[in-house]
């Protein structure tokens, strides 16, 4: 599903000078897959998943997802390729404050072609697999942080994505609520739906199929 | 305190940019204010310069509203038997003389006035230097005598003490000075010599009581007597007269109005509105200032949680958030005193002609508060409800969040959006209210004269009545005059009238023949112009029908008029009025009414400006056979208005060298006059609307622009989650025109309000006008979405890792 050939993102320190976040990435993900990247601070993670959910533009190489070549697409192409393929959770959630429960699952559906009674639709769907009909009217204030990143993760998944990109998804809870989630996850990808995610926690890079380590921009296992 | 002052003072210098938009800011409203309250000032507020000047009245007659004229001396002398309301009532009587013989002078048309002697108590002013009339010299058959005023005392004699005694000639008449009244006595209407009235009382056309010779009475209240009971008093006089003397006074009402609002009074709707204009700009600058001060006040969040965490009070934090922002006002404050002194000569060249209380705008003490006053008012305004906002902030999570603030709840936010919706709905108003007072003077601008003022040069001369005393004498003047003139190079024609359009005026009653006569008061009314010379060629007016005046139309000869195309369609539809006879009273002196032929038919000239009166329908007598001293000269050239001037002081000069020539100017500028008060208007309001366009646009800019760099991360959040730019710039730009949506469907509610309002001030045009509505709309849109543009774009650009990584 992902292919990533001589992958490479840098920032320039001076005309001549570069400093190399990513080097040489070659990285395949197969459909179904569950893959859990892992390293120390510092070592590129968050910046490739960033780079794979296509809001990092300034990279080198190739990155196929699927059939599509991202590395000759267009902004826009690749805007409408992230829509249609991938769903991002975030470590803080990133729920809109202003916003119910409801309306922060609508979101996504709202920058996507989708009519008005299928988002009403896919929202009541999502809100009753995730058992939140109860809570569709509150603020994200009013939820705890399991509660806010089970949004967070209906919130990705509502627009039915093949890819979920997740940023230590669990970072922010207590170990409880972390379970929950990665329990989640698994059940998604039983589902057949591919998962990314970054993570400092062996424990919840168990749950996935394979682990990538990177240090300092390099792939050192996992690499295929 | 003064340590506050000093905090105060630091914060103004650490964000110098914020100071000086703030203070320009609110320079701009209260120099706007400040300039137009010294007009209110200056005419309106400031009371006349004689003692208790309150009590002092003006009295005409009327036939109803709209309907004012003179009073008939008859009616005068019973008013002032009848009433048991005024301590005095004087008969003033409006002229102008020549002076002339003071050695080393030239001569010098004056300003003069006829007055009862007890004009004088009415005044209540004594004088500089001599006296005032005697009991002996107010009757018919007095002696000549003059009492001058002390600019004139100034001109033409130097101050000289030995005037009083001295015998001074006024149009070839001597009258012996015997008073000089001190500087601030110019009433009525500008005056510079006063005259007995009572010595020409005996005068028979002044005698008949269906003639109301230009005579205005004055008339000083008893002390504790009120307008109301005056106007009561009157009512009944004038009520009693009309069943006495049904004929003459039918109809006829008393109208008694406070001198200070006869002076003024007109004026008193149009500065209320650019006052109340004004004010609107400055809400606009303060609601600006209050989001300003606002954003700033959450930016500020952590520094107040410290203060509190230290132990301030609310009410401490709240007083120094207003010291501030009253340093702030007060400074702007300052520099709007200095704005609306350097426009006093604007303001000043653009007030309406001959309104001497426009001409003296002075910034003084009742000036001086008001700056003050608005200044201290607009600190509440603006600062008030910011130091609210700030004192109220939670002080865990200012400290917990950083400097970024947390002071940001719901409610802020919807009092900042409320605060750019009411800038939007006042500029809205102001707009509108704009659009009409533009469209209002394009309409006069355009209006048809019925003659062409451009090209044409005017100039007036008072003959003394005393050397031209037969219609010979006068023809033989004026034809000199014309002869001389149309030999100038340059000079296509020339002619003369005698109440010309915008330079007086003269009406009186006529009958058709054959027509019953109806009794006075009920005489159809006509303008009466008296005309010599290629009159209707050099205005450039049309004749239909007939022929004009020619040199067979003499005093012996049957009497002959033009008339104009009102009077012929509204009086001889249907007929050709060639040969019609109309019974006119010329105004010839123990003549009276004439039975005269109608010879032409001219095109409708405007006499009267557009405020003055509803227009007649016009008759135009020959010089030869009506007798008039009061001259206006009209000559069209291609030749500069100096050089004529010129010229024509010469030919007149050499003609009589005891005669002035006065008031020379293009009659291009007599018409521009006319429209002072629209030009005033619509300039001022031009100036006060683009002033709030600009606010609201800039308050709408920072609003959005501030509001965008608050949901950065909302922002970072939509782009990762699949909004396109396009879509973010959408979110802004709907924030932006929802606000105008809203604020323009309130200002339209006060803009139908305010055109209202407006509509007494307004030529020609609806208060509700489609277009102007339609084009300011645009235009609000327009500024809506400049000033939503860029913080819209700004937004799009949000890069959602870095967003994303900021939290």
């Amino acid at each position: 599903m992902i292919k990533l050939r001589n992958l490479e993102r840098s920032y320039p320190l001076t005309k001549e000078k570069f400093f190399y976040v990513l080097r040489e990435i070659n990285l395949e993900v197969a459909e179904g897959d569950f893959v859990s990247i892992m390293g120390p601070s510092g070592a590129g993670k968050s910046t490739l998943l960033h780079i794979l959910g296509m809001h990092d533009h300034g990279w080198r190489g190739e990155y196929f997802l699927g059939e599509d070549a991202v590395h000759h697409l267009k902004p826009k192409e690749r805007a409408t390729l992230r829509n249609e393929q991938i769903g991002f959770v975030f470590q803080q959630y990133h729920l809109l404050d202003d916003l119910t429960v409801y309306e922060n699952l609508d979101i996504p559906l709202s920058y996507r072609r989708y009519s008005k009674s299928e988002r009403a639709a896919l929202v009541a769907d999502m809100l009753d697999r995730f058992q939140i009909v109860g809570k569709k009217d509150l603020y994200p204030r009013q939820l705890s942080g399991g509660q806010q990143q089970l949004v967070g993760v209906a919130r990705a998944i509502i627009a039915e994505p093949n890819l979920l990109l997740a940023d230590e998804p669990t970072g922010n809870l207590h170990s409880g609520q972390g379970e929950e989630i990665m329990e989640l996850f698994r059940k998604l990808n039983n589902e057949g739906m591919t998962i990314v995610q970054v993570t400092h926690s062996e424990k919840n890079a168990s749950y996935g199929k394979r682990v990538i380590q990177l240090r300092d921009g390099w792939i050192v296992k996992g690499e295929q | 305190m003064m340590t506050y002052l000093r905090f105060a003072l630091r914060q103004l210098i650490k964000n110098p940019a914020f100071s000086a938009v703030a203070i320009i800011t609110l320079a701009l409203g209260i120099g706007a204010n400040t300039a137009i309250f010294s007009i209110v000032n200056a005419v309106l507020l400031r009371p006349l310069p004689y003692p208790d000047a309150d009590r002092i009245m003006v009295l005409n007659e009327s036939s109803g509203p709209g309907q004012d004229y003179s009073v008939a001396l008859p009616d005068y002398f019973d008013w002032r038997n009848d009433n048991t309301v005024f301590e005095h009532l004087a008969a003033t009587h409006k002229e102008s003389r020549n002076l002339s013989g003071i050695p080393g002078r030239e001569p010098e048309r004056v300003s003069c006035a006829s007055v009862t002697r007890n004009f004088f108590n009415i005044i209540g002013l004594p004088p500089e230097i001599g006296r005032t009339f005697s009991e002996d010299e107010d009757k018919v058959g007095a002696p000549p005598v003059v009492v001058i005023s002390d600019r004139l005392w100034q001109r033409a004699f130097n101050r000289d003490p030995s005037v009083i005694g001295r015998s001074i000639n006024l149009h070839d008449q001597n009258f012996t000075v015997i008073g000089v009244m001190p500087p601030q006595m110019t009433s009525p209407q500008d005056s510079d010599a006063w005259f007995s009235i009572m010595r020409r009382s005996n005068n028979p056309a002044w005698m008949d009581r269906s003639h109301h010779p230009m005579i205005f009475v004055w008339g000083k209240l008893k002390a504790g007597v009120t307008v109301d009971q005056a106007r009561t008093e009157m009512k009944g006089i004038a009520a009693r007269l009309e069943k006495t003397y049904p004929d003459t006074n039918g109809k006829v009402y008393a109208v008694v109005t406070p001198l200070l609002e006869n002076l003024v009074g007109k004026y008193r709707t149009n500065l209320g509105l650019l006052l109340g204009a004004v004010g609107l700009v400055l809400l606009i600058a303060c609601a600006n200032l209050a989001n300003l001060f606002a954003a700033r006040g959450a930016a500020r969040a952590r520094e107040f949680a410290i203060h509190a965490a230290v132990g301030a009070t609310r009410a401490q934090i709240i007083r120094k958030l207003l010291l501030e922002s009253f340093l702030i006002a007060f400074l702007g404050g300052a520099l709007g005193f200095f704005i609306a002194v350097w426009l006093r000569d604007s303001l000043i060249a653009l007030g309406p002609e001959g309104v001497s209380r426009f001409q003296q705008i002075s910034f003084d003490l009742p000036v001086l508060g008001f700056t003050f006053l608005i200044a201290s008012l607009t600190t509440f305004i603006f600062g008030l409800w910011p130091a609210w906002q700030a004192s109220r902030a939670d002080v865990q999570l200012a400290l917990k969040t950083g400097s970024a603030g947390s002071g940001d709840p719901p409610s802020a936010r919807r009092a900042r959006d409320w605060l750019v919706i009411s800038e939007i709905a006042l500029t809205l108003t102001l707009l509108v209210a704009t659009g009409l007072v533009l469209k209002s003077f394009s309409r006069m601008q355009s209006l048809q004269l019925g003659y062409e003022p451009r090209g044409l040069f005017t100039a007036r001369l008072e003959l003394p009545w005393k050397i031209y005393s037969g219609r010979e004498k006068i023809g033989t003047f004026t034809k000199t005059l014309l002869d001389r003139l149309g030999a100038l190079p340059g000079v296509q024609s020339a002619g003369i009238g005698s109440n010309s359009p915008l330079m007086g005026g003269w009406q009186t009653g006529f009958v058709r023949e054959g027509v019953p006569t109806p009794s006075p008061s009920n005489l159809p009314s006509a303008d009466l112009e008296v005309i010599t010379g290629d009159y209707f060629a050099t205005f450039k007016v049309p004749l239909l029908r007939g022929r004009t005046f020619n040199e067979r139309d003499t005093k012996d000869s049957p009497r002959v008029i033009i008339i104009d195309q009102a009077m012929a369609e509204q009086f001889f539809p249907g007929e050709d009025p060639i040969g019609k006879r109309l019974s006119v009273d010329a105004g010839n002196d123990e003549e009276g009414y004439v039975m005269s032929e109608i010879v032409g038919v001219v095109a409708r000239m405007r006499f009267h400006a557009i405020d003055e009166m509803a227009p007649l329908p016009a008759i135009y007598c020959s010089m030869a056979q009506a007798q008039r001293t009061s001259l206006d000269l009209f000559v069209r050239s291609g030749m500069s208005a100096a050089s004529l001037t010129k010229s024509v002081r010469d030919i007149v000069s050499s003609t009589d060298p005891s005669q002035p020539v006065f008031d020379a100017r293009p009659m291009i500028d007599r018409v521009q006059e006319t429209w002072g008060t629209q030009r005033l208007l619509s300039f001022l309001f031009s100036i006060f609307a683009a002033l709030a366009l600009l606010l609201a646009t800039i308050g709408l800019y920072g609003l959005l622009a501030y509001t965008t760099l608050k949901r950065v991360r909302e922002i970072g959040i939509r782009l990762a989650l699949g909004a396109r730019p396009a879509q973010i710039r959408a979110l802004v730009l709907s924030h932006g025109m929802q606000l105008l949506l809203i604020g323009s469907a309130i200002g339209l509610l006060s803009a139908f309000a305010l055109s209202r309002a407006l509509q007494s001030v307004l030529f020609e045009v609806k208060g509700i006008d489609p277009k102007i509505y339609l084009g300011v709309g645009l235009l609000l849109f327009g500024a809506t979405l400049f000033a939503s543009w860029i913080p819209a774009r700004r937004a799009s650009l949000v890069d959602p890792i870095e967003a994303l990584r900021t939290e």
